[in-house]
């Protein structure tokens, strides 16, 4: 493990309720718990979400991560206090990786007071201190952008990461962004997760060309990796954000991943087969196989009972 | 330097203003296309200022949706960006970054950030530079829940908006339309403007509202609501009518038009009961149609007449000089609503 | 003459600083000559001349000139130029519209009484014709002698009243007050100064409203009543003013009106000849009703009301303040009439009536045609 180059959010950022140590990483924990650890949090929140909307306690519509996991918590775990992190719809994992507050989004997306955003934004638009994201894609891109700029005037090392997907890329204001980011060399990393689909869309009826050649033609440096190993990612991302960190300017990390679940809720018409062979490569397990049987399991009961307490106490919330 | 203020030309006063800003509060950064010296802003409102202030002009890329993003993210991260439009005709493109973006966060986000970005834009006809360069957009801007729109007149002197934009945790969107950079400031001095007296009002939390009357209210006829370019038209219209007719409008000039100051609307209203309301942009949804609505039920009963609506024709503008004339709201109109409500 | 126009136009700017002119006033240049220097923010140009001739500047050194709007002239002579130079300081002295703070018909109207503006003008306000008749009236009223009438006096128990105005209203009044033992009108009070010393319907005429506090103070009457009859604007500023200066009005009801019992009724009305104000019925004050009105049980009247003959009010009717009624008038129970409320006469009031509207009829059978 010592020939990572990573810092570990250890503690976590500030939510709007404390997170656990059950979900968020216990001291005694080995690195590849640490990961294990986060990514089945983040797994088993968006399992409930889904089981919660069956049951009909839950309102709107919820865009869930399930299946790339080890992007959230191999980027967001690269990051350090003071970074600015810029999501999208689907931003429950990158949030739940930065903060570990479960109940605050829990209680936002049940629309209560007591949520993250005081019920007003629930699942697509949260914010913490470094934590921001919307709904409209591609859309909050300038403005990581510009507090990237902010953090240049000032002269400090802090960065700003933008998460988007691939049929973000399909907003002219990304293009727009890449172009100032380089021109003004600014803090700025993109960071793609190519799931293959946007909503019901193939990527081959929405996109030309190749994501690293649109970040190149802006001269923006380009780190591509196809994995769900959260190891493989996080020594990537890591690698990556060192570099912005350190030669203040923008790069791209572009990841290939697979989504598991619906684009929101019970709209997926993808091949069966296609999602099924996806499955092998649950980035979930493949972390947890390299943990001892043991360790493995009792992360999982930590992180299943803290959750049943964490959905308890969130409806009791106003 | 010109010695008395009348001399003083609108577009100095606003360069006045910004490098005030610029000299007195380190957050405040101005970007926009062709802002750097010489050029100085295609309209030469930032001339001089990135020579004495290099860090903090920035030249962008043509990028509106991106200009207005970035302001987003600045102001976020705590400083007071001043973004310019080349022609407000192309605040279209940037219409997602204001709506659901810089107008939206603090709300939506339970009031945890502020994003204090203040737009400023040419608009306005007149100059015969045809269909997409002389609209008056800003109508497609009010009503968005949390932003301000303002309007620049000669009548108001600029610095203490802006100030009060800075000071204040709101993105504003402000008009300045393209026919006022090349006036002098006629800024009421000691209660008086030219033959008028003038008295200033705004409710709490709102940007000034400014009255010219000839006589006092009780003896004028009739109320004419107008503000930017259009406020000018009306008062050289209203001196015209007092000279040679004795017949007294109150003008009222609001600098903030959305949202609105009713207290301040209503006033001249109530006691003239006539009224009418002017402006430039196209007729029809337009910012007089709120404005009247909101009258006619704070004032029903009270009226003499419906209130009349005077906006330029609802159509293109076009960029023939006549033609373009004889569409854009004019002093002709205006005066044929004024006699109608004062039948 | 020909304008000196600078051809050349910027695409954001219309204005430009004249930095210097080459040659002066008068003297003669030839086609293409450089006469000065025009500076934009973009570039400095030459100002050539169009033609030959006499040069003058419109615009001076170092002020702003326009594009496509001439900026001096060419004048085929010496002479031509002079005449151009007298015209342009002849305008100079006259009216310029926004300049001057006085109305085309205030100035009208001052100068057909050769009134001297000065001191109006000085305010710095704009002069209106209301100000000037304002001023026109007043300076009259000054040079008016005082009355020296002095009011009558009556014997101790009996009310001295003044009566304010002297038409047709004040001769109603006096006439209900002719069967009144307990009070006696003392003097008369008009606005019009050529009637101050003169008597009218056997009283003095004291002198106009301004006197009226004066002589209150001096005990010369005791109570006041506004005479003017269909004027609401009058009979409400005249009560205005005697509130201001602590003078109570009186009533004057003629002895054959029917009071019912349980009426109140306030101060200053003036109820002719015939009236009935049926039971419970609530009057305000300074009203004035004309002869055979009828206001029938349980109404509520407001004040400064003026009717003609023969208003017909069922009962149960709210009356506001400040109405003008016409002749023949009804009005059905149960209903309620604004303020400022104007009724034609022969109306039918069915419905309620909202403040500040007016009922108007159209006459539809009557014919007026001459005999034969």
């Amino acid at each position: 493990m010592s020939d990572y180059q990573v810092h570990t959010l250890h503690p976590p950022a500030a939510g709007k309720w404390p997170t656990d140590a059950r979900l968020f990483g216990k001291k005694t924990d080995s690195f590849d718990g640490i990961l294990f650890r986060r990514m089945a949090m983040i797994r088993r929140f968006e399992e409930k979400l889904l089981a919660l909307f069956d049951e009909g306690v839950l309102n709107g519509t919820t865009h869930c991560c399930i299946g790339q996991e080890a992007d959230c918590v191999g980027v967001v775990n690269s990051l350090r206090l003071g970074d600015h992190i810029f999501s999208n719809h689907r931003c429950h994992g990158h949030f739940l990786a930065w903060t570990g507050d479960v109940l605050g989004l829990l209680a936002e997306i049940m629309g209560k007071q007591a949520g993250v955003c005081g019920g007003k934004g629930g699942s697509q638009h949260l914010c913490v201190p470094g934590f921001k994201s919307n709904g409209i894609l591609g859309g909050i891109t300038p403005n990581a952008a510009g507090v990237a700029l902010a953090e240049k005037l000032r002269d400090t090392s802090n960065i700003s990461v933008v998460f988007l997907g691939d049929g973000a890329l399909g907003e002219g204001i990304v293009y727009e962004t890449m172009n100032l980011a380089s021109l003004w060399q600014l803090p700025l990393l993109f960071v793609v997760e190519n799931n293959g689909w946007s909503q019901s869309t193939p990527l081959h009826l929405n996109f030309s060309g190749t994501f690293k050649g649109r970040f190149e033609a802006f001269n923006i440096r380009v780190n591509e990796l196809e994995s769900t190993d959260v190891r493989e990612i996080t020594r990537v991302a890591a690698q990556t954000v060192a570099t912005v960190r350190r030669d203040r300017q923008p790069a791209a990390l572009v990841l290939h991943t697979f989504r598991l679940c619906h684009h929101s809720k019970n709209d997926d018409s993808r091949p069966l087969e296609e999602v099924e062979k996806r499955r092998l490569l649950d980035p979930i397990r493949i972390q947890g196989e390299r943990l001892p049987v043991a360790e493995r399991d009792g992360i999982l009961s930590d992180v299943n009972a803290a959750l049943v307490e964490v959905t308890n106490r969130a409806r009791e919330l106003v | 330097m010109p010695v008395n203020l009348s001399d003083m030309l609108f577009v100095k006063a606003l360069n006045n203003t910004l490098r005030s800003l610029l000299e007195r509060d380190s957050r405040v950064i101005l970007l926009g296309e062709d802002l750097i010296d010489p050029y100085g802003g295609a309209f030469k409102v930032t001339k001089g200022l990135s020579t004495d202030f290099p860090h903090r002009v920035l030249t962008t890329p043509v990028s509106e949706a991106a200009i207005a993003g970035v302001a987003g993210g600045l102001a976020l991260a705590g400083f007071r960006p001043i973004a310019e439009f080349m022609f407000g005709d192309f605040t279209t493109l940037c219409f997602d970054q204001v709506v659901n973006h810089m107008s939206k966060f603090r709300a939506m986000y339970d009031g945890q950030v502020n994003c204090p970005v203040i737009l400023r834009m040419p608009m306005g006809g007149g100059r015969a530079y045809g269909p997409t360069h002389s609209q008056s957009l800003e109508k497609f801007y009010m009503g968005v829940p949390g932003l301000t729109v303002a309007a620049a007149s000669v009548f108001q002197n600029p610095r203490p908006l802006f100030e009060t934009f800075v000071a204040g945790l709101n993105p504003v969107f402000f008009v300045e339309h393209k026919l006022l950079y090349a006036q002098k400031c006629r800024w009421p001095q000691s209660g008086r403007c030219g033959m008028f007296e003038t008295e200033t009002m705004a409710s709490d939390g709102f940007l000034p509202t400014l009255f010219l009357r000839p006589v006092e209210r009780a003896s004028c006829h009739a109320t004419v609501i107008a503000y930017g370019q259009s406020a000018g038209v009306v008062v050289k219209m209203a001196e015209r009518l007092a000279m040679e007719r004795e017949i007294f409008l109150e003008v009222v000039i609001p600098s903030q038009i959305s949202p609105v100051d009713w207290a301040a609307m209503e006033i001249s209203a109530d006691s003239t009961r006539r009224v009418v309301i002017c402006e430039e942009g196209t007729a029809g949804w337009d910012w007089g149609s709120e404005v009247s609505a909101q009258l006619h039920a704070r004032l029903f009963g009270r009226l003499r007449k419906p209130i009349r609506r005077v906006a330029s024709d609802d159509g293109l503008i076009p960029s023939g000089k006549q033609q373009e004339e004889q569409m854009l709201f004019g002093e002709q109109r205006a005066l044929a609503a004024v006699l109608e409500v004062l039948e | 003459m020909k304008p000196i126009i600078l051809p050349v136009s910027e695409v954001n700017s219309t204005v430009f600083t004249i930095t210097e002119w080459l040659v002066s006033e008068g003297s003669t240049v030839k086609t293409g000559q450089v006469l000065g220097h025009a500076e934009t923010a973009k570039a400095i140009y030459d100002i050539s001349a169009p033609g030959e001739g006499v040069f003058a500047p419109l615009v001076t050194a170092s002020q702003t000139g326009e594009f496509q709007k001439p900026l001096g002239f060419l004048f085929a002579s010496l002479a031509e130029h002079q005449t151009w130079r007298k015209q342009l300081a002849e305008a100079a002295t006259q009216k310029v519209p926004g300049e001057s703070n006085v109305t085309d018909k205030a100035a009208e109207l001052a100068a057909a009484h050769k009134l001297d503006l000065t001191s109006l003008k000085a305010g710095g306000h704009l002069v209106t014709r209301k100000m000037v008749e304002a001023e026109v009236a007043r300076l009259h009223a000054a040079s008016t002698p005082r009355s020296t009438l002095a009011p009558l006096t009556a014997p101790s128990g009996i009310r001295k009243l003044a009566i304010i105005g002297a038409g047709y209203g004040a001769t109603q009044v006096l006439d209900i007050l002719a069967h009144d033992a307990s009070q006696k009108v003392v003097a008369l009070f008009v606005d019009y100064p050529e009637t101050w010393n003169t008597t009218a319907h056997d009283l003095p005429v004291v002198g106009g409203s301004e006197r009226l506090g004066e002589l209150f103070k001096a005990g010369a009457f005791e109570a006041a009543i506004v005479s003017i009859s269909t004027s609401v604007p009058a009979r409400t500023k005249f009560r205005l003013l005697c509130r201001e200066l602590g003078i109570p009005l009186a009533n004057a009801i003629d002895p054959s009106c029917r009071i019912a019992r349980g009426v109140k009724i306030g101060s200053g009305n003036v109820i002719n000849a015939f009236c009935f104000i049926g039971t419970g019925t609530v009057v305000g004050d300074n009203n004035f009703f004309s002869a055979y009105n009828s206001i029938d049980h349980h109404c509520q009247v407001g004040s400064d009301i003026s009717t003609g003959p023969g208003f017909m009010v069922s009962g149960l009717v709210k009356l506001g303040n400040a109405l003008r009624i016409g002749t023949g008038v009804f009005v059905q129970p149960l209903l309620e009439i604004g303020d400022g409320v104007q009724i034609a006469s022969g109306s039918v009031i069915v419905g309620n009536i909202p403040s500040y509207h007016a009922v108007k009829t159209k006459i539809v059978t009557t014919q007026v045609t001459p005999i034969h």
